[in-house]
């Protein structure tokens, strides 16, 4: 998946539209922006939150058909759940990921988003969501150039015995490759049937004299 | 759909993804090792057609009890399986989410560094040294006695006691919480933790410790010498028998809820804990006490301390001393320990051999099992010491309990079953069901958590009796949980609180507390849980 480019703007808390009133809503505003190009297709939505009890996202399109209002947002996802009990601090840390068989509606031809942050808890002094970063859906897979080896491309093409000689009076490679074979499949069994159990040792070629703990 | 000790649930989508994982674990250890060999033996058979392979390779696996033994370990995975975290996230992270805890547990490491690094440099002994020839030999002799020699102590101190972290987790503060005596709608913690950690309230808990409920026949309880034992003790002993036959780990914890007989004590908690000691085993603790032999850590002396000031002390437990050394000197050797570090937030000292600072090849862990044992670790040993008289079996069962469990006890972390919310959930249970003793004590200066600290912090060994301490820790390993530890503390407090309601200093109210032999867990744990008043009423 590739990250999207994008602008976060700042958060903005929600309260009255006049200055004189001052309280704390519990709930924050910020939009996020797609500067380089016209419109996006979100695939994934990562990020780390900090004290934000529930996020809902919407998101404004690109407007298509005749009718529609190009300045509508529509909830692409209602309320999601971060922290199971606002007052306590399970899940106020957490990494969280937004995919977009999440949302209500496949979150194509975007051309923004905005995040509600909401949390009802006096407790907390402020919350936010921190390591924003947005994903579109990869190049599909298989489209990387494979090369051949080279040795396919000879299979089948019959070489004279002659040619395989490369030194006077040994035997053709075909023929010593057919008799080391089983060896070889001697290795290649002993090669994946290594265990990755360690052996339990803390020392280094027997030394362990140590002085000092690192603080590191 | 079931849930696992880690939160995980297993539904089904989840369990068809795992299946490869948990395959590939079986088959690294020694339980795929002997199914591959049977199943080998009994296809050159040269009476087995190759159609038939599979049900005949089925059939003999099961005849031999291996079907059971791949059940238990399946179960064993599950049980212990957590999700992988997402690529975003650090493993600092997934150690410990909450980032001032997290800086709480570094900054406490730091300073028992600290403090070892001071000792070693005052006392000019290394932390790590290849121990002479003559030295060697010396102990291979007295591998059994070592609790005879008496080397001089005098100098090495306890890097910690309970109180010291205790301290530390008082001064446990978020910055982002808005403090209590600013802010008229929100109102303080009566206790010492004003962590807002979730925790059980007494319906949740008395949902979770159902099976202990009065109504109901346990051990601890209704096999006392006053009972007839036709009523409850023989019928228990009989079923624990089938139990062990069966050899099935969800089975064996089921029974173990309402506690275990003496006599069968140690086959179910082998069982519930899946240990199984073969050769193998018995040569890895060769090999560990070859270590013992060959290395000497500034660690063991550290070890021998506590050993005397503790154990060796207590009139219940000096009799083992020497089978306690024989338990921790390995341990401190066991680099198995260290893969219990990914669970927990606290992280493995480090050192550099031959001064070789900051070079990644000469990188070691000190202790090779990262623990550094502070003043009343032996105490986690000494209760199992009743159950198990070989020291290679006692050693697996104690590693196993210490990395499930114990390791929660002394490290900083959210966890629920860490020991920041283990204090919290004490408090709360006593500020709600006790609320007059509680305010008494609070406004003598009294806080109840720190008389109950070191009976959590040692998950009360050394306090009670030992065979009610065993009978404690039945309900640990059948409940999976540490949360019956403060539920047993807040109903000690309950218990003697026409006493503690007399009291007037922090001294009298210790007095009052100090002696606990006589206390009898299981009828305290069912006061505290199931007395208490409905919810609907």
């Amino acid at each position: 998946m590739k990250s999207l480019y994008c602008i976060v703007h700042p958060s903005m808390p929600v309260g009255f539209a006049d200055d004189g009133t001052a309280f704390n809503s519990g709930c924050t505003i910020f939009n996020v922006t797609f500067p380089k190009t016209a419109y996006v297709e979100v695939e994934e939505i990562h990020f780390r939150n900090y004290y934000v009890a529930y996020l809902t996202i919407l998101a404004r399109k690109h407007g298509s058909g005749k009718g529609e209002d190009r300045r509508e947002w529509r909830p692409c996802l209602r309320s999601k759940q971060l922290m199971p009990l606002p007052h306590c601090e399970q899940g106020s840390e957490d990494y969280f990921v937004i995919r977009a068989q999440d949302c209500l509606f496949p979150l194509t031809n975007i051309v923004e988003l905005r995040f509600v942050l909401r949390q009802p808890s006096p407790v907390w002094k402020e919350f936010k969501v921190e390591e924003l970063q947005l994903f579109k859906a990869g190049a599909g897979g298989g489209s990387k150039d494979v090369t051949l080896p080279a040795w396919i491309s000879e299979l089948g093409s019959e070489k004279k015995e002659g040619d395989d000689r490369q030194l006077k009076g040994v035997t053709s490679v075909v023929e010593l490759s057919k008799q080391v074979q089983q060896l070889w499949a001697l290795t290649e069994q002993a090669n994946t049937s290594q265990t990755s159990a360690s052996l339990g040792r803390y020392d280094i070629d027997g030394c362990y004299d140590i002085n000092l703990l690192s603080y590191n | 759909m079931a849930v696992n000790a880690n939160g995980v649930v297993l539904n089904e989508g989840i369990l068809d993804e795992l299946v490869p994982e948990v395959v590939a674990s079986i088959e690294k250890s020694m339980l795929g090792f002997h199914v591959r060999k049977l199943a080998e033996a009994e296809a050159t058979k040269s009476s087995v057609k190759t159609t038939d392979l599979r049900i005949g390779a089925t059939q003999i696996l099961s005849k031999c009890g291996l079907e059971k033994r791949i059940q238990n370990a399946v179960y064993k995975f599950l049980q212990t399986y957590t999700t992988k975290p997402h690529p975003d996230v650090s493993l600092d992270h997934t150690k410990e989410p909450i980032s001032y805890i997290r800086r709480a547990q570094m900054n406490w490491e730091k300073r028992i560094l600290k403090s070892m690094n001071s000792m070693c440099t005052e006392l000019s002994v290394p932390l790590g040294r290849k121990r002479p020839d003559k030295e060697q030999k010396e102990m291979l002799l007295k591998w059994t006695e070592l609790g005879a020699s008496e080397p001089d102590l005098s100098k090495f101190r306890p890097v910690y006691a309970a109180k010291d972290f205790l301290d530390v987790i008082m001064s446990l503060k978020n910055t982002n919480q808005i403090n209590c005596s600013d802010n008229s709608v929100f109102s303080c913690y009566w206790g010492i933790i004003q962590v807002p950690l979730k925790v059980k309230d007494i319906w949740e808990l008395q949902i979770q410790f159902s099976e202990m409920s009065i109504n109901q026949s346990q051990t601890g309880v209704d096999d006392a010498v006053e009972i007839p034992p036709e009523l409850f003790e023989s019928e228990r002993s009989k079923l624990a028998c089938g139990i062990i036959q069966a050899q099935q780990i969800a089975l064996a914890q089921e029974f173990s809820k309402k506690g275990c007989p003496i006599s069968h004590r140690s086959a179910i908690w082998c069982q519930i804990l899946g240990i199984e000691v073969e050769d193998i085993d018995i040569l890895y603790y060769e090999q560990l006490k070859n270590c013992v032999f060959r290395h000497d850590l500034l660690v063991d002396n550290l070890v021998y301390k506590d050993v005397k000031l503790t154990t060796a002390n207590d009139d219940q437990y000096f009799v083992f001393e020497d089978y306690i050394y024989q338990i921790l000197l390995p341990f401190s050797r066991d680099t198995a320990v260290l893969r219990h570090f990914v669970q927990s937030s606290a992280s493995p000292a480090r050192s550099f051999i031959r001064g070789k600072f900051g070079s990644e090849e000469f990188m070691v862990y000190y202790p090779p099992n990262g623990i550094i044992p502070f003043h009343g670790f032996s105490m986690y040993v000494a209760p199992l010491c009743y159950i198990y008289n070989d020291p290679v079996v006692l050693y697996y069962v104690f590693r196993e309990m210490y990395i499930r469990y114990f390791f929660r006890l002394h490290t900083l972390s959210s966890h629920p079953q860490g020991i920041v919310s283990l204090c919290l959930q004490f408090e709360t249970l006593l500020q709600t069901h006790e609320p007059q003793l509680f305010m008494h004590l609070k406004a003598i200066d009294v806080q109840p958590l720190r008389i109950a600290f070191k009976w959590l912090i040692r998950a009360f060994s050394g306090y009670l009796a030992s065979e009610q301490v065993l009978l404690l820790w039945d309900r640990i390993l059948a409940y999976n949980t540490l949360e019956i530890l403060p539920v047993l503390a807040a109903a000690i407090f309950s218990f003697r609180k026409t006493n503690l309601m007399q009291v007037q200093t922090l001294n009298a109210a210790e007095a009052v507390l100090v002696d606990l032999l006589t206390l009898q867990v299981v009828p305290l744990i069912q006061f505290m849980l199931f007395t208490q008043p409905s919810k609907l009423s």
